[in-house]
């Protein structure tokens, strides 16, 4: 109860000494803007069991004063081993501070990849006031419910801003990466817009280490316009020490196609909100997702996928998995505008549990006002098959193995669609390292 | 190579089969025929290590190895191989991840070197030409999206990789086509040699008139109640079980 007791304050607090501390050092756009969002904060309150968005992941959100420790310090810090470094263009981010050295940004006027920090004080207001909901459109969880979205303005130091000019189709892939150290809490921030007939892929990766209590929260905002393409992947594969509430939001405009490959393992407290609203004819997206927890880990995902124009085209494909004590929940929302005839959307959330105190929540959510549409949706819990088991098991191949093979086959066929060959690879090796470990305890 | 003496297993409490007793030599072909129900499956299940099987008494041993106690995966490493009636799919796992990880398994528990990716490629392309399956199937997943005859197929497929001391074909026949029948016949064909042995179990003699066994066996009720050479599955095919004493089902 303490916890709840002192929230707000505690963070209200420690971004008004954050600002105080360095305003002779900081931007003008960047105190100001935590200092437009402070009021947001103030009227936030912690969810509880009680808040319907927040029912299954309460009670593993633990608030402490240390947590509240503005987490902004850059730090000469190495970043993981597993780090691959694309050779594409590369964004690093320590502790929220732009780190130059470590980062590879386009050398012509082709391509924008900037960090709020090298912007023009004008150009990094409008870029933030447009990425931030005004105070006349409502955002769509209202902050009372969510206030990671607040503390992350309210602790934000440096962010990257990326626009891909209309007509430019970037090869190489745009890689951020973010890593954080020590104890408190640090805020990622990415903004990228797509212009006509545009192309790219986005890399978002978070990394880090702690002994004690580290929550990195994440906003990133997706705007596609006609005819753009945007392949976003996004590995939320940090230490498990490590908590993390992020937001992706993603407005798409005629004609753009938006592919999200998210893959998230488990943590003390971990959650991912996709939402993405098409707003203008013939926008397509497809959402993958994998999710991996285990020990007494917990992940999140929450997606929310609004047609609001006609002939539009979704698909989500969310697979599962949940072993040992640990904790998965899954909550896909779909809706359709009344305006929005003729759409296509498709919904598929497979889980798997791998031992009898795993939990998986699962809540398909569809909310159809048009007539004219089709919708479907489907989810499944069980267990590992028997038979299939068997099967391998007379082969040769211990049964370890066995069912190693088949929970990694469970997610293989989402793991083959991600649209990069290193990071597919590296994915692959992590996730059958965790799950041997899974079954070699038993 | 395989002694079996008063075999008596049971699943879910109803005694299946009665006491077999069987013995297959290195090299020998033997074929168990008999009507539904008659525990021709159990038979096979329970020498590949199927745990929903009990097995109540007897004994079985495949080169003096007691099979009874030994687990599912140590009886294939030995060299038993069971092709199913009813191979299951497996999405997600490729035929070749599938092969790999067996070979490597049989090989490490006899202890020999991991196969290089080469030699295994090489073997793995030969051998699914030999059953006439498409070279692509091998990227698909197991048995995924298979017809029965190619799921058939694949099975004999696996035994050509693994090449078994002692192949268990259970109703591998049922269903197939007579082009498939002579493709699973010529594989099983191609693997015999005077160290390898083959059980067939089958409800018709037409598999029989391409693997020509060295011996046939009635099994019905649960035991074993005529044995002889090939011409006793001619006599079966123009009498029916029913000249045995055995109502047919």
């Amino acid at each position: 109860m303490s916890a709840t007791l002192s929230f707000p304050n505690v963070f209200v607090d420690a971004s008004k000494a954050l600002n105080h501390d360095e305003a002779r050092i900081s931007a003008p756009w960047l105190v100001a803007f935590r200092e437009s969002q402070l009021h947001q904060l103030e009227q936030c309150l912690l969810p509880t069991r009680k808040t319907e968005d927040w029912r299954y992941s309460s009670r593993h959100l633990k608030m402490s004063d240390a947590i509240a420790k503005p987490l902004t310090t850059a730090t000469k810090s190495t970043l993981n081993n597993d780090f691959v470094d694309l050779d594409g263009y590369l964004v690093v981010f320590v502790n929220g501070h732009f780190a130059a050295d470590r980062s590879r940004l386009p050398e012509n006027a082709e391509l924008t990849i900037k960090p709020f920090s090298a912007l023009s004080n004008e150009k990094a207001e409008q870029v933030l006031s447009t990425a931030m909901p005004s105070a006349d459109s409502a955002p769509a969880t209202p902050p009372a419910q969510f206030p990671f979205t607040a503390i992350n303005a309210a602790y934000l130091s440096d962010g990257v801003y990326i626009s891909v000019p209309k007509n430019i189709k970037v090869d190489k892939p745009i890689q951020v990466q973010f890593h954080s150290e020590g104890e408190g809490t640090s805020a990622a921030r990415v903004f990228l817009v797509a212009e006509q007939g545009a192309e790219a892929t986005l890399i978002e990766e978070f990394s880090g280490q702690t002994q004690t209590e580290l929550l990195t929260t994440s906003v990133t905002d997706i705007n596609l316009k006609e005819q753009s393409e945007i392949r976003y992947i996004r590995l939320n594969t940090e230490q498990q020490q490590i908590s993390h509430v992020g937001i992706t939001s993603v407005t798409q405009h005629r004609n753009s196609r938006f592919k999200s490959y998210c893959i998230g393992l488990g943590g003390t407290l971990r959650r991912h909100d996709l939402k993405v609203k098409l707003v203008e004819p013939g926008a397509e997206c497809s959402l993958d997702g994998v999710c991996v927890t285990l020990e007494k880990q917990h992940y999140d995902n929450h997606t929310e996928i609004e047609h609001v124009s006609a002939h539009c085209q979704s698909e989500e494909n969310y697979r599962c998995i949940a072993g040992d004590q640990s904790h998965i929940v899954f909550n896909g929302r779909i809706m359709i505008h009344r305006d929005a005839q003729k759409t296509s959307g498709a919904m598929s959330n497979k889980n798997l549990l791998l031992s009898s105190s795993a939990e998986i929540d699962t809540k398909p959510e569809l909310e159809i006002y048009a007539d004219d549409v089709k919708c479907a949706h489907g989810t499944t819990i069980g267990q590992l098959d028997e038979e299939e088991l068997y099967y391998l098991v007379t082969r040769g191949i211990s049964p370890d193995n066995a069912a190693t093979m088949l929970t990694l086959g469970f997610v293989n066929e989402l793991v083959q669609k991600i649209p990069n060959d290193i990071i597919r690879e590296k994915i692959e090796k992590r996730l059958e390292s965790l799950i041997q470990s899974a079954f070699k305890e038993v | 190579m395989l002694k079996i003496s008063n075999l008596q297993a049971s699943v879910e409490g109803t005694q299946i089969l009665k006491g077999i007793d069987l013995v297959v030599r290195p090299g020998e072909v033997h074929a168990i025929m008999g009507p539904n129900g008659s525990g021709k499956s159990t038979l096979s299940q329970v020498l590949a290590g199927n745990e929903a099987y009990d097995i109540t008494g007897g004994e079985a041993t495949l080169d003096g190895k007691s099979l009874i106690e030994m687990p599912t995966e140590q009886r294939a490493r030995e060299g038993i191989f069971l092709a199913f009636q009813y191979p299951v799919e497996i999405p997600g796992v490729s035929n070749l991840q599938f092969l790999r990880t067996a070979i490597n398994s049989i090989r490490e528990y006899r202890g020999e070197e991991e196969i290089d990716a080469v030699s295994f490629m090489k073997r793995a392309k030969e051998k699914i030409k030999q059953v006439n399956l498409d070279p692509a199937f091998l990227k698909r997943g197991v048995n995924e999206g298979f017809s029965g005859g190619e799921k058939k197929r694949n099975e004999i497929m696996q035994m050509l990789m693994l090449e078994p001391k002692l192949a268990i074909l259970d109703e591998t026949d049922s269903g197939l086509d007579i082009d498939a029948l002579k493709v699973v016949a010529d594989g099983v064909n191609a693997l015999r040699s005077p160290e390898r042995s083959v059980i067939m179990v089958t409800h018709y003699q037409r598999l029989l008139d391409y693997i020509v066994p060295d011996y046939v066996h009635v099994l019905a009720k649960g035991k074993i109640i005529k044995s002889g050479g090939k011409e006793l599955a001619l006599e079966l095919e123009e009498k029916g079980y029913g000249w045995l004493g055995i109502d047919e089902e």
